[in-house]
């Protein structure tokens, strides 16, 4: 059974319920079946460490310093660095609070195969060793054949690459796992179906099942690293956070061969100035990462620059195990690449920018959304060791692919 | 020096004064990891 039909069956209503009305007797119980024990927690206890009754400052330091000491458990003071790199902003989905939507009148481009290499070879020298291809959902553009041919020329150069790209059929990611890809990031934006249909106004991410099914058919085709998450901001996070927990265990069962990564964004300013329908407040969010490390203490949890240079630190020892630094979330943010071939893009036509465009600073392609940490890697780098913490670029070799 | 010896006498009445931290079972760190929330 897929998770699209056991998501279905699952009483979401009810725990989402527990999760608004847990006691503090309820958190208490929940943190007591957490400490020392090999099993698994229920989704009936995760409720309960998110809901209101745990974010009291006692129990939500109980819940930090449990998250701390599982993290060093498992994974030790290290911190997996890798740098997303945007090969394209074009994209055919209408989404009403991405920056790449369809519809906003942004400058695009899509980078040829030498021109990624161009701003991996710079990544590179900044010292990253995983690299996560970016790019918007548009056949035209961005296919399958490109993303393998991206994947071969940097396979040589990069042990570990993944890819944050529309989602495919099987078949079609077999031929770019061979090529060298290992990881595999798809974030289900929103769990909610009502809210997930009224953000995906058209084209092929409308199809929430389609989606939600991709990190199976991700490992189906070899995939050695998935990656999931929730776009915090569309829909109340409690909602998300049991959600996402219910499928990361699924998929902990289903594709237990494959690493598992899961990743909690808040929503950015982005083109189209699209405004969070709920917020989520900094504690809220330490409450949900403290959450995720207790339920699933071997599952990477992912922090991008989105969120601000103290935050990220802050979050360090509470489980975070997968960072991002000095990140460019348009294509060609790097080097510059692609800046000649700039344009808008109309019923799939390429056409030369005229006022009014949503323009980044600088003359390059469009933001995907603006990032709130942007200290260098190797500032970033400096930072963890100064707090006791290893930076690591490089901790996959290529040839591991083919074991 | 006398500013030197001064601030070592001060320095030790004052540790005298707090005193020893209470025994507890369990370590407690002194900076709390949600600390930083508050500020």
């Amino acid at each position: 059974m897929s998770f699209a039909s056991e998501f279905n069956s699952l009483a979401l209503a009810e725990l989402t319920g527990f999760a608004q009305n847990a006691t503090a007797a309820d958190v208490e119980a929940a943190l007591a079946r957490s400490e020392g024990v090999a099993k698994r927690i229920s989704l009936a206890d995760f409720a309960a460490l998110i809901s209101p009754a745990a974010a009291r400052p006692q129990y939500l330091e109980a819940m930090a310093r449990l998250s701390h000491a599982l993290t060093l458990k498992h994974f030790g003071r290290v911190i997996r660095f890798f740098a997303p790199l945007y090969v394209s902003n074009e994209c055919i989905n209408v989404c009403q609070y991405c920056g790449f939507s369809r519809d906003n009148p942004i400058l695009r481009v899509t980078l040829t195969v030498d021109q990624v290499v161009t701003e991996a070879r710079y990544l590179r020298e900044q010292g990253f060793r995983h690299v996560l291809l970016v790019a918007g959902e548009h056949p035209h553009f961005i296919s399958e054949n490109y993303l393998r041919e991206c994947v071969a020329r940097l396979h040589p150069e990069w042990p570990s690459i993944s890819l944050e790209v529309g989602p495919l059929e099987a078949e079609q990611y077999a031929p770019i796992v061979q090529a060298g890809a290992e990881g595999l990031v798809v974030y289900q934006e929103t769990y909610d179906r009502g809210v997930y249909d009224a953000m995906h106004v058209s084209g092929p991410k409308k199809d929430f099942d389609w989606r939600l099914e991709t990190p199976e058919r991700a490992y189906a085709a070899g995939f050695k690293r998935l990656g999931i998450g929730a776009l915090l901001g569309l829909a109340p996070w409690r909602n998300e956070a049991l959600a996402l927990a219910a499928h990361a265990a699924y998929l902990l069962k289903k594709c237990w061969m494959a690493q598992l990564t899961i990743s909690a964004p808040r929503l950015r300013p982005a083109a189209g100035e699209f405004e969070p329908l709920v917020n989520i407040r900094d504690r809220e969010l330490v409450q949900f990462v403290c959450a995720l490390r207790i339920a699933f203490p071997e599952v990477g949890l992912v922090l991008s620059t989105r969120e601000s240079a103290k935050l990220r630190d802050n979050l360090v020892p509470l489980g975070i195990t997968m960072m991002s630094a000095g990140s460019h979330t348009e294509p060609g943010g790097y080097t510059g690449q692609g800046r000649e071939k700039l344009h808008v893009t109309k019923g799939g036509r390429m056409l030369k920018p005229e006022l009014p465009v949503i323009a980044s600073e600088g003359e390059h392609a469009t933001v995907q959304f603006e990032i709130a940490d942007s200290r260098s890697p190797s500032e970033v780098a400096a930072r963890l060791e100064q707090m006791g913490y290893e930076p690591v670029w490089k901790d996959w070799e290529g040839a591991l692919n083919e074991a | 020096m006398a500013e030197a010896f001064k601030a070592a006498v001060d320095a030790g009445r004052t540790a005298y004064e707090i005193g020893l931290a209470p025994k507890r079972k369990e370590a407690d760190a002194t900076s709390p990891l949600t600390g930083f929330l508050n500020e």
